[in-house]
């Protein structure tokens, strides 16, 4: 089997979905196995809560382009290995699409706070 | 899981030819049945071995047996979606149902061969099916636990070390969850601990004031079953709050 580079599509694709991403919802490949669906959704949390901690991490709004930056280049070189299985591969999808919801609502919240 | 095999061929397949007789002791027993005692060691076993009552012709009737228990088997997993996670429940309704497997009084040689067979059959396949599922979980703790080390070193020497944050309560695991999470906890440990890239070692992010946040990162990423939590932003945050 070839080696899936994933993440970086999935964020990609994540990020044009975003605003109708559901917390719950597995994403189009991981959907109608309850295993995979769950695998999706325990990637997703350790998505959020990475972001979590690189975004407590730093200094608030002003250092969210970076936080965002070194999250998505981290991400991005994460290689999911060649014969992984189906709940692997779930689970990574899982990472980053948590990782982008959280980094999505992070941008939001700033954006929101520096208009008010 | 050896002396509940043994359990379940003495007290289901062999109680009913042994109550046949006057005495239930073994000694008592016919040739055959007192040949087919040791049936259920044969599961200690990689291949289950031929009791040595069932020769001849009624071996044909224990080889037939074997196979029809390791369909059944095959096919209720198969009913269950092969969902690694219902292995503990699904294992537990099959040896229910063989518990109650009894053998009618005055049963024949053939017959006999034929259930002992079945039950071999079908706590052989059971054997197989637990191996199979334990092996691709471990795997894919393993793999889970890796990612998750590269993530957590990249961040943290990318940002000059990650913050608190909340953790999630591991709950109850079954044979799936378990070898998981031993692979993925195990895997994340040493992985994180040998790090290194461009910007340095890791492994002071894995001690001292960042263990706790360490040891966080690895409980989180490597549960195998996290509580539902929605992903929430609270505003108190938005200016940081520092680690």
């Amino acid at each position: 089997m070839r080696s899936l580079v994933i993440l970086p599509m999935v964020l990609f694709a994540s990020a044009l979905a975003m605003p109708s991403l559901a917390d719950d919802d597995a994403s189009a490949t991981c959907a109608g196995d309850p295993r995979l669906e769950r695998a999706y959704r325990a990637g997703f949390q350790g998505g959020v809560n990475i972001v979590d901690r690189a975004w407590r991490s730093g200094e608030g709004c002003p250092d969210l382009p970076r936080i965002e930056r070194v999250v998505l280049d981290a991400l991005a070189r994460l290689i999911v290995p060649p014969g992984a299985s189906a709940y692997v591969r779930c689970r990574a999808v899982g990472v980053g699409d948590g990782a982008d919801k959280q980094l999505y609502l992070l941008r939001s919240a700033c954006a929101r706070e520096g208009t008010d | 899981m050896l002396a509940l095999f043994t359990t379940v061929v003495g007290s289901t397949l062999l109680g009913p030819s042994l109550s046949a007789s006057s005495d239930h002791s073994p000694s008592n027993a016919s040739p055959l049945v007192s040949s087919l005692l040791g049936a259920g060691v044969a599961h200690a076993q990689a291949v289950p071995v031929v009791p040595p009552g069932c020769t001849g012709r009624n071996l044909r009737f224990y080889q037939r047996g074997l196979e029809q228990g390791r369909g059944l088997v095959r096919a209720a997993w198969a009913g269950v979606n092969e969902d690694f996670d219902m292995l503990d429940q699904f294992q537990n309704v099959i040896i229910d149902n063989i518990e109650r497997l009894t053998l009618p009084a005055g049963a024949s040689e053939a017959l006999v061969c034929r259930y002992t067979g079945t039950v071999d059959g079908v706590y052989d396949e059971l054997d197989a099916l637990y191996e199979e599922v334990a092996n691709q979980c471990f795997m894919d703790g393993e793999m889970i636990g890796a990612m998750a080390a590269e993530v957590y070193c990249e961040l943290s020497l990318a940002l000059g070390g990650l913050a608190s944050a909340d953790r999630f309560l591991r709950g109850p695991v079954y044979t799936c969850g378990v070898n998981f999470e031993i692979a993925c906890d195990s895997k994340f440990m040493g992985a994180s601990r040998s790090f290194t890239n461009a910007l340095g070692a890791c492994l002071p992010y894995t001690q001292g004031t960042f263990a706790h946040v360490w040891d966080d990162t690895r409980n989180n990423q490597c549960i195998y079953e996290p509580p539902p939590t929605p992903a929430t932003v609270p505003g108190d945050r938005l200016w940081g709050e520092g680690r």
